[in-house]
């Protein structure tokens, strides 16, 4: 996020702090997705994540009147869907009700892979998908995950892995196509893409 | 740079694209919003590179952003509606639930609200009791749940109008459907829930079911899951069963009474679209219900029955697995989608 961006929430915020609904409703739908996928890494299951954002913003709306000064909007905003989404797995834990049919503990530690898989929504697709990542070598792997997770460019990631930028794009290029071959039997199979 | 030979993986892989997609550039979001208006025979490409993306970076998909962006929108109309009237559950029996929610928000608004009730109360006790009538409508393409005052829940499909009126404890609960929902009334011995779907009454005790109006040449249909509902039509009273589903043509015919697969009736609840053997008119009733686009079959042929379950999808996946299985294409032309044979 560059700076112009954080002054802007900066602002939003301050207007939540007032009550603004418009305020409160952008600075939503521009964290949206950062904090879902943000979240994604702290929580293996998809619907928590939701939920526990959902939860979020409701309590935010609701204290906007108390919400201390802050410093990085983002920052704030990161730390405490973190802090949610930990008291949700030790709830969990402590209450053994997180049943899922995979029977998969949630897990503090993910890697990439297994985020990538836990987007599916049943046990079978997963099984797919999970079948069609393990074509893909070591190597491809983290250099899609440096790309699309990491958020880095093709210059940072040859510069980083000493490779030339067009080798590092041909390994993305070959993992979406093996990707899109998933993608493509999903269709066939008439399952639907989350 | 020509990017009219660029495939699904061409546009995942291009960064431009990417800044495009993640919404972070308004050169990039500018310059591919006008190229892909341009390229309308791209699209296929472009949503395939999309689903490849909402992947690669986690994202949620654009359907279920809406339907987040949807309940926070909902939430923030109840949080107005409390503060202006002073008055939550028994003035805005449209309560919609917010799962997991431990606590109630609500509670500093206790006081105030205990005289208010009182104050509504004693009114009510002077007058006769007249039912004011209130309405939520659920829009196409959305889902949406409602509180009732006693308890119940309503899940309602997109395109539909739920009526209801207040309620206090021991009166007996009237409702008036159009379109589908699924209900969860809560057991409150010894008074009625009575729902009025068109022609058809369905009297209750405790129990969940679906309800299906009439819409789109698709009969009454109405599924019950537990406990046990009796229905009044035109043709006379009917209890149904557990497990048992009753369509109604109208004008008086009798009840058809069959089973039922859990998913294919009430599988909406979750996002399910099942359908078993299904003809292109049922195909159809779903995809207008569900996102308000009329199919027009253009191919001169009947396809054959339809067999299918997705979850949470796109309509365009629908279809395109639609048209693969019936050697079928189609093309989009606004609300409408036109059905041809292969070329």
């Amino acid at each position: 996020m560059n700076y112009s961006n954080q002054a802007m929430e900066g602002k939003l915020w301050q207007e939540l702090q007032n009550g603004n609904e418009e305020a409160f409703m952008k600075l939503y739908n521009q964290s949206y997705q950062v904090l879902y996928s943000f979240g994604s890494r702290v929580h293996a299951n998809s619907q928590v994540v939701k939920d526990t954002i959902h939860e979020m913003f409701c309590e935010l709306w609701d204290q906007h009147a108390r919400l201390p000064q802050v410093e990085n909007v983002r920052a704030y905003l990161f730390t405490y869907l973190k802090r949610k989404l930990l008291r949700e797995i030790t709830i969990e834990v402590k209450h053994h009700s997180f049943v899922r049919e995979d029977s998969s503990r949630p897990q503090m530690e993910l890697s990439y892979e297994d985020m990538l898989v836990n987007l599916e929504t049943d046990e079978e697709t997963r099984n797919r998908l999970r079948h069609y990542l393990q074509k893909l070598t070591p190597a491809q792997l983290q250099i899609i995950q440096m790309k699309y997770y990491e958020g880095l460019s093709y210059e940072q990631i040859a510069h980083q892995l000493q490779l030339q930028p067009r080798t590092v794009y041909n390994r993305v290029y070959e993992s979406l196509q093996l990707l899109r071959k998933y993608l493509n039997l999903l269709l066939l199979l008439g399952i639907t893409l989350p | 740079m020509d990017y009219s030979l660029y495939r699904a993986e061409d546009f995942a892989a291009d960064e431009s694209f990417n800044r495009y997609y993640l919404r972070s550039h308004d050169k990039d979001i500018q310059f591919w919003e006008e190229w892909i208006r341009l390229h309308p025979e791209k699209m296929d490409e472009v949503i395939i590179a999309e689903q490849l993306l909402d992947r690669l970076f986690l994202r949620l998909p654009a359907e279920e952003l809406e339907a987040e962006q949807n309940r926070m929108l909902q939430f923030m109309a109840q949080r107005r509606q409390a503060v202006i009237a002073e008055l939550p559950a028994a003035e805005t029996p449209a309560m919609v639930k917010h799962p997991r929610k431990r606590r109630s928000v609500l509670a500093w608004l206790a006081v105030p609200v205990a005289a208010a009730i009182a104050a509504v109360t004693v009114y009510y006790v002077l007058q006769p009791k007249p039912l004011e009538w209130q309405s939520y409508t659920n829009p196409a393409g959305k889902r949406s749940t409602v509180l009732l005052d006693d308890g119940s829940k309503v899940i309602l499909n997109a395109g539909t109008t739920l009526q209801y009126h207040r309620w206090e404890k021991g009166d007996s609960m009237r409702i008036r459907l159009n379109g589908e929902a699924f209900f969860e009334v809560s057991p409150q011995a010894g008074r009625a829930f009575v729902v009025t779907a068109g022609e058809v009454q369905i009297a209750v005790l405790g129990t969940s079911f679906n309800v299906q109006t009439p819409a789109n040449g698709q009969p009454h249909a109405i599924a019950l899951v537990d406990g046990r509902i009796r229905l009044h039509t035109p043709a006379g009273d009917t209890i149904l069963l557990p497990q048992q589903q009753a369509r109604y043509v109208g004008k008086g015919t009798p009840l058809q009474i069959q089973s039922f697969d859990t998913e294919v009736a009430t599988g909406w609840k979750e996002g399910i679209i099942k359908w078993k053997n299904a003809s292109l008119e049922e195909v159809a009733a779903t995809l207008l219900k569900t996102w308000n686009i009329t199919l027009v079959n253009k191919s001169g042929k009947q396809p054959a029955g339809y067999t299918g379950r997705f979850v949470n999808t796109r309509y365009e996946t629908i279809l395109k697995s639609y048209c693969y299985i019936n050697r079928l294409q189609y093309t989009v032309k606004g609300n409408t989608i036109i059905l041809e044979n292969q070329r």
